[in-house]
């Protein structure tokens, strides 16, 4: 498919449709992590940087990028990206392998990053965004054959390098279930099948499980999960502080900026934890808003999905809608010790300057496919 | 949207022959995925109002709890122990101590190690590879002590240097914590009045222990928050400092007399000397002290200790299991005034006297035929008179001032062992006295309805049953400042910190135990005693003062060994000052002879006198005139020859004398019990 065929007509009425809704979500989303991640990183921006809105200015200013990318993105025909889906991918792959060499760095023990400075970015930021365009690109190439297992487990196949590299390379596992996620709800919606789903679902499950009653009593993140108090040295002292902070929040929190956990107690508040601190601060009404707000935009993904005009486009935003709701339950989920913790942000609020940059220009690539959608 | 849908709708059917469409079934699947996202955000939600409902509370005093440890705790000073007129006797020293943080220490790459390694060598002379390693293995460490009890003296350069930003901006990382130490000036000095504290602020004995309540204050905190600007704020609660004791001790009297029982310890080698200063008007203690000597800043170093006749040396200190410590711990903290009891002898005959003269059962021209000795019902032998010759014909003020045993007895039998318990009960003997001290003893005394008549015999002068040094006091006070039975107390007064009073002890009257005419008599006899009788020992030159001499035989020794005593007071005419010194077995060659302890008394008396500004009345050379003729008229005199024929000849009663034949000692009859705490004659 190309452009030429799907551009409208010079001289017929103009496509003028915008979604306005998304856009206006993820202006809010954005004000309201600024806010917050100010409120949290203050007290420990000023201790460690003497500048309370060190990591504020940092985040604004990536985030500034980052609506340069989106709206440059939204103008440009989302139908373009089928050309670099394949190229966007390996590159993406080349990028994450660069990690484990000499342009890599590496920052609070963890080797995740290349570049230098502040022109270092996080590949596996970048996979993701690749991953969504590859799998839209493959699978709308070949819908027909969606109905076979075997095409299923051909996709999967082609997204294991970007998991596998993620997930041994840089240790990110995380982002490694984050990808692993993407690829499969876009699997699962471009199917027309449930059975193949069900049945490794099924299979998952059960291996899961006995993964876990195995492995319970000896890796350090189940052993934390189930008793947070025995094992504060080896990471419950940071479940059970996010758990205090969520407690000790009520229905109304403590209100803005009066946060006591964020001065020392939940370490390094404005990164993965920074819910705890909504939740005290802003209370259950502020946890559960913003968590409306996720739903909402997740609401509005599907509906931009349902009407876009071609498969490329919908599976562009079914792969961002996985990602952000994939990030934004295992976020809550973590700090609320549901599950095994793991480092996963949330977005748009959490500090990250290449989570948010890519963000933004996923959301491009959503308000572009919304603008294809014809009102006549 | 539901029309944009529509119209969607009708798009998608139009070109429904084009193959790359989102289709219905993509759509419903995608309905299905999101259906089940709001079902997992929803349920998150839900984990969320658990988590708060349910251990909200618990979570909200758990972080105000943990906010409360990030604050820093302000020592309050414990008050301190003052003497009568100021003199510091127990104070507490603000001290610091050296924490490191090597967290800092090491942070921004290491800029700060050299700098403050440095500091801290040039002002504390710390070895800086030592100091380099210790930071290096603890890296994770804020609160590293490396030095405690620092003087501010000590840390003065440091902090000058650490202060002077410009010169040394790379000095991080450490600190000064404060805390108080106990300290006591004078070291020994009325070592078991005072007592010490463990761990800083609590009293373990003594005056410490005592008043722990009011010497301990609260202690201050100081809170950090963070102020809507971002800044470090700090709220300071004060500590609120203890309260100061004002003691009754005097210093000097103390040190008088604590030097008067050093030179007495060398020169006797006695097992035990102790001294009580009071005034006799109100039952304060002006000094109160024994042999038992230990240092209130190190009580558990024995090193140095003088104990049972020798000093422990070094290497025998070190040498001691924990528990022949504690033994020994125990022998010299204790307060030899008030917790050790003993037989008084003699020095109780004034009470005696007093209750006989209160129930009229004696009169003061009764006249008593001292034969020597006296037969007493249900036992074999005679209880003898210290002058087994006999005294003769003695009146009842004669009786006291020869220390007659025989008139004693006769008025005993006289007065009935029922009154005369009831005497002894009212004059405080065998209950506590109530001295403001931890550690008083009862004492032990029979009972009325369990005595027998040899008991009521020899406790008519002082023995059989046991006393301590502060009942004797009280009691004897009592009769000679007209029969107001104080109680007596060692704290004057209770200030706060900022000087206001807390607590002013006013003289405390417990009961009278007798009539001013009565006391006069008493008095002039004890008067008598010193010029005329058995007491001239103790007299201090140009003062007239009266008192009452004792020796009281160990029951529990083979050998014949003495508790010797001297109770006085003075002036005469107005009572000022009570003393009273008792010596257990002096290593003498005649430890019977109770001039031993007068002469500490009259050696004590002779510097506190002057000292408290009471005037001598009498012209020096008229006593000695005085003193003469008492020797002459006395009549009680015995050679040293007299006294060891009785000894010889009566083997299970003690008969000694003088050795010094210008001294009137008393002698007395021992009744021949072999333990009278524990077995009383029945026969």
């Amino acid at each position: 498919m190309s452009k030429k065929n799907n551009t409208p007509v010079p001289g017929k009425k103009r496509n003028n449709y915008f979604d306005y809704s998304l856009l206006f979500i993820i202006i809010f989303l954005l004000c309201f992590g600024f806010v917050m991640l100010y409120s949290t990183s203050s007290y420990n921006a000023q201790i460690k940087f003497q500048d309370s809105a060190w990591y504020l200015k940092k985040q604004v200013k990536a985030t500034a990028i980052g609506a340069l990318a989106m709206a440059i993105v939204a103008m440009i025909d989302y139908r373009i990206w089928k050309r670099f889906a394949k190229f966007g991918y390996i590159v993406s792959l080349i990028c994450i392998i660069l990690v484990v060499t000499p342009l890599g760095s590496e920052i609070n023990g963890a080797r995740r990053w290349i570049g230098v400075g502040s022109a270092s970015f996080q590949p596996a930021e970048l996979a993701k965004l690749a991953v969504i365009l590859f799998l839209a690109y493959v699978i709308s190439n070949s819908v027909k054959s969606m109905h076979k297992f075997s095409t299923l487990v051909c996709v999967v196949v082609m997204v294991s390098p970007a998991i596998v590299l993620i997930a041994v390379l840089t240790k990110n596992l995380s982002s490694a279930i984050i990808i692993m996620g993407i690829a499969i709800v876009m699997l699962f919606v471009a199917s027309p099948k449930y059975i193949h789903f069900v049945a490794v679902g099924a299979v998952a499950a059960v291996g899961g499980t006995i993964f876990m009653l195995m492995e319970r009593f000896r890796m350090n993140r189940f052993k934390v999960w189930l008793e947070p108090e025995k094992y504060a040295r080896e990471g419950g002292f940071q479940v059970l502080q996010a758990l205090y902070a969520i407690g000790s929040g009520g229905i109304f929190g403590k209100g803005l900026g009066q946060s006591v956990q964020k001065l020392g107690f939940v370490p390094e508040a404005q990164n993965d934890m920074i819910f705890t601190i909504i939740c005290e601060e802003l209370g259950l009404f502020g946890a559960v808003s913003v968590i409306l707000m996720f739903l909402f935009m997740i609401w509005r993904f599907m509906v931009i999905a349902n009407n876009s005009t071609d498969l490329f486009g919908s599976l562009i935003v079914v792969g961002v809608l996985a990602h952000i709701s994939i990030q934004v339950i295992l976020n809550i989920a973590v700090v609320t010790n549901t599950i095994p913790n793991t480092g996963i942000t949330l977005p748009f609020i959490s500090y990250g300057g290449t989570s948010v940059l890519f963000l933004m220009i996923e959301m491009g690539l959503v308000l572009s496919v919304s603008r294809q959608i014809r009102r006549e | 949207m539901a029309g944009v849908q529509e119209k969607q709708y009708k798009v998608q059917k139009k070109r429904k022959k084009r193959k790359r469409q989102f289709t219905r079934k993509m759509q419903s699947k995608l309905m299905v995925i999101f259906i089940v996202l709001m079902i997992v955000l929803f349920g998150l939600n839900y984990r969320l109002s658990a988590i708060s409902l349910k251990s909200g509370n618990d979570y909200s005093l758990t972080v105000l709890q943990q906010q409360e440890s990030t604050s820093r705790i302000l020592p309050f000073k414990r008050g301190d122990i003052l003497d009568r007129n100021g003199a510091t006797l127990a104070t507490s020293i603000k001290v610091y101590n050296l924490v490191l943080d090597p967290k800092v220490i090491i942070s921004d790459k290491g800029k700060y190690v050299e700098p403050t390694l440095q500091a801290l060598n040039q002002c504390f002379g710390y070895d800086v590879d030592e100091l380099r390693e210790l930071v290096n293995e603890n890296p994770n460490s804020s609160y590293y002590v490396y030095e405690k009890k620092l003087s501010y003296e000590q840390i003065k350069e440091f902090k000058e240097i650490q202060n002077d930003k410009k010169k040394n901006p790379f000095i991080a990382g450490v600190w000064f914590e404060e805390e108080y130490e106990r300290n006591y000036p004078f070291s020994n000095l009325a070592c078991s009045v005072v007592g010490f504290t463990a761990s800083g602020n609590v009293g373990v004995w003594g005056l410490e222990s005592y008043y722990n309540d009011f010497l301990n204050g609260i202690n201050g905190r100081e809170f950090g928050f963070v102020d809507s600007d971002n800044n470090m704020e700090t709220t300071i609660k004060g500590a609120s400092d203890g309260d100061t004791i004002i003691s009754t001790i005097d210093f000097n009297i103390q040190t008088i007399v604590e030097k008067h029982i050093k030179e007495y310890v060398k020169e006797y080698k006695p097992e035990n000397v102790a001294v009580i200063v009071a005034n006799p008007n109100n039952g304060e203690i002006l000094a109160m002290a024994s042999d038992r000597s230990f240092n209130l800043n190190d009580p558990r170093n024995l090193e140095g200790v003088y104990y049972k006749g020798k000093t422990i040396s070094k290497k025998k200190a070190n040498k001691y299991t924990d528990k022949q410590k504690m033994d020994i711990y125990n022998e010299i903290w204790r307060n030899f005034c008030i917790s050790d009891t003993y037989e008084p002898g003699s020095t109780f005959k004034p009470i005696s006297v007093a209750a006989a003269l209160e129930e009229a059962k004696a009169s003061e021209e009764e006249i008593y035929d001292c034969d020597g000795k006296e037969f007493v019902e249900d036992w074999p032998k005679p209880i003898k008179c210290h002058n087994t010759s006999g005294h003769g014909k003695v009146d009842l003020a004669q009786v006291l001032m020869y220390s007659c045993n025989d008139g004693m007895m006769k008025v005993a039998f006289n007065l009935g062992k029922e009154k005369f318990s009831l005497y002894q009960e009212n004059m405080g003997f065998g209950m506590k006295t109530g001295i403001d001290l931890p550690g008083e003893s009862r004492g032990v005394v029979l009972d009325a309805d369990k005595m027998s008549k040899v008991d009521l015999a020899c406790y008519s002068f002082g023995q059989n049953f046991n006393a301590t040094g502060v009942q004797m006091v009280s009691a004897f006070s009592s009769l000679i400042n007209g029969g107001f039975y104080y109680e007596p107390h060692v704290v004057k007064k209770i200030v706060n910190a900022n000087g206001g009073v807390v607590k002013n002890v006013e003289k405390k009257l417990v009961k009278q135990t007798a009539t001013k005419s009565t006391c006069e008599f008493i008095k002039e006899a004890l008067r008598r005693t010193i010029t005329e009788g058995t007491g001239s020992a103790a007299a201090v030159e140009g003062y007239v003062i009266g008192g009452k001499t004792g020796t009281a035989q160990k029951h529990d020794k083979e050998e014949e060994e003495y508790v010797l005593s001297f109770i006085g007071y003075a002036p005469h005419d107005n009572p000022q000052v009570v003393c009273y010194a008792i010596v257990d077995t002096p290593d003498v060659d005649d430890p019977s002879s109770s001039s031993y302890a007068s002469k500490l008394f009259g050696n004590v008396m002779s510097e506190v006198l002057p000292y408290l500004n009471i005037f001598k009345t009498e012209d020096t050379d008229k006593k000695d005139n005085k003193k003469e003729d008492v020797t002459k008229e006395g009549g009680t005199t015995k050679t040293e020859g007299t006294s060891k024929e009785e000894e010889t000849s009566s083997s299970s009663s003690t008969e000694t004398s003088t050795d010094n034949p210008k001294n009137h000692d008393e002698k007395y009859e021992e009744p021949p019990l072999d333990n009278q705490m524990h077995s009383v004659p029945s026969q």
